[in-house]
């Protein structure tokens, strides 16, 4: 017999963003290392309509590959879970509603089936409030704009990374960066 | 409120893909004579559809797909005086997943003749979808994209990844801020990745 303890958590926070701005971050599962403290890597390997299958590194896990088959309603939902029969099982559940001009309201449901074999690494990880600080600062880095640059005098400088390449703004001028090396 | 569930062996996703591709409910919704997209708003999709059987009845639906559920609901139809209905799906522990139906028809005969009809639709509607999400589990070219991304199987993404048309597309990057460096009355205040840092001299 397998020993599991199923676990849930919900956290929601207002993030100062469109709705469609947070659940593109969301469900671009491929960036989720940049901002998801609980995914050290991650892979899309396939992607169709409202569908996608990722692999992903877990902190707790390291080398550990977990497939992921991940769900999206545009704009409103991202719903990702283990695949059947790995560990660990999860289904993190995302939903994101808009709340007043500007801003949106981001839940995350977390189901984790804690095991004995990997109760131990996952406790810290399994962190809800932790992975929406990091959407919030993934968040915060869309907010300025490129093409006019900072409103604020005081900033000095600004580096943004676009398409093609990273333009910087320095005292009120735009400068494109080429790769030196 | 008509109800019925079917287990089913295949991918959910295949599922999925089978009740949200509207043009194709011809090929598998027993009493479909015509369905056909009208419009779509984000999750919401609204079709012209004709069901057959003892009276001919044409409606407008607005299908709701949610990632676990496909609800619909009557927009407007000279036939009939309401017609709603969900299909929930849900994972099973051994890999199946249930597909939990219901619906509900209001028209001019009477209920117990239209809970029977609906009865019926629902049951032939079960074994559709198991016979059709069969037929894409199989090797070939019937099989949606979809499911063969969304495989349950460890070695799907191998497959998926290798298959036509369901390699990821690469994504347009939005414009993003990296670093900001201000200047405050202290000394700099510097903004990496979200978070601020404060420098003074």
């Amino acid at each position: 017999m397998k020993l599991a303890f199923p676990t849930r958590r919900a956290v929601s926070r207002t993030l100062a963003c469109d709705p469609l701005l947070a659940w593109d971050i969301l469900s671009d599962y491929a960036a989720w290392p940049e901002w998801l403290p609980l995914v050290t890597q991650a892979t899309e390997r396939a992607r169709e309509k409202n569908f996608a299958l990722a692999e992903v590194e877990l902190a707790p896990f390291p080398g550990r590959k977990v497939t992921i088959e991940c769900a999206h309603a545009p704009g409103t939902r991202v719903l990702a879970k283990s695949t059947i029969g790995q560990d660990p099982e999860f289904i993190l559940d995302w939903t994101v509603a808009p709340e007043g001009a500007g801003q949106c309201r981001v839940t995350v449901k977390c189901t984790w089936v804690h095991t004995p074999a990997n109760v131990k690494a996952a406790m810290g990880a399994v962190d809800p409030n932790a992975w929406l600080n990091g959407l919030a600062a993934q968040v915060a880095s869309y907010a300025a704009d490129v093409n006019t640059g900072p409103t604020d005098p005081a900033i000095l400088l600004e580096i943004h990374e676009t398409e093609s390449g990273l333009v910087c703004w320095y005292r009120g001028r735009k400068y494109a960066m080429t790769e030196a090396s | 409120m008509v109800k019925n569930t079917v287990i089913v062996k295949g991918d959910r996703a295949a599922t999925y893909q089978i009740l949200t591709d509207f043009s194709k409910y011809l090929e598998w919704y027993p009493e479909c004579e015509k369905c056909a997209v009208i419009s779509v708003n984000g999750t919401a999709t609204d079709v012209d559809m004709v069901l057959g059987g003892m009276k001919v009845a044409r409606m407008v639906l607005r299908y709701d797909c949610q990632p676990d559920a496909v609800t619909y609901n009557m927009v407007s139809s000279p036939d009939l005086k309401g017609f709603t209905g969900s299909y929930r799906i849900s994972d099973n522990p051994d890999g199946t997943h249930t597909v939990a139906m219901e619906v509900e028809l209001t028209a001019s005969a009477p209920k117990f003749v239209t809970d029977r009809m609906m009865k019926s639709s629902l049951e032939k509607q079960a074994k559709q979808l198991q016979d059709r999400n069969a037929r894409f589990a199989g090797a070939g070219g019937a099989r949606p994209a979809a499911a063969a991304g969304a495989a349950s199987s460890a070695a799907a993404p191998a497959v998926a990844a290798t298959a036509g048309g369901t390699q990821p597309a690469v994504r347009a990057k939005r414009p993003r801020c990296l670093l900001r460096v201000r200047k405050t009355g202290e000394g700099v205040s510097i903004w990496y990745a979200g978070a601020d840092y404060r420098k003074t001299p």
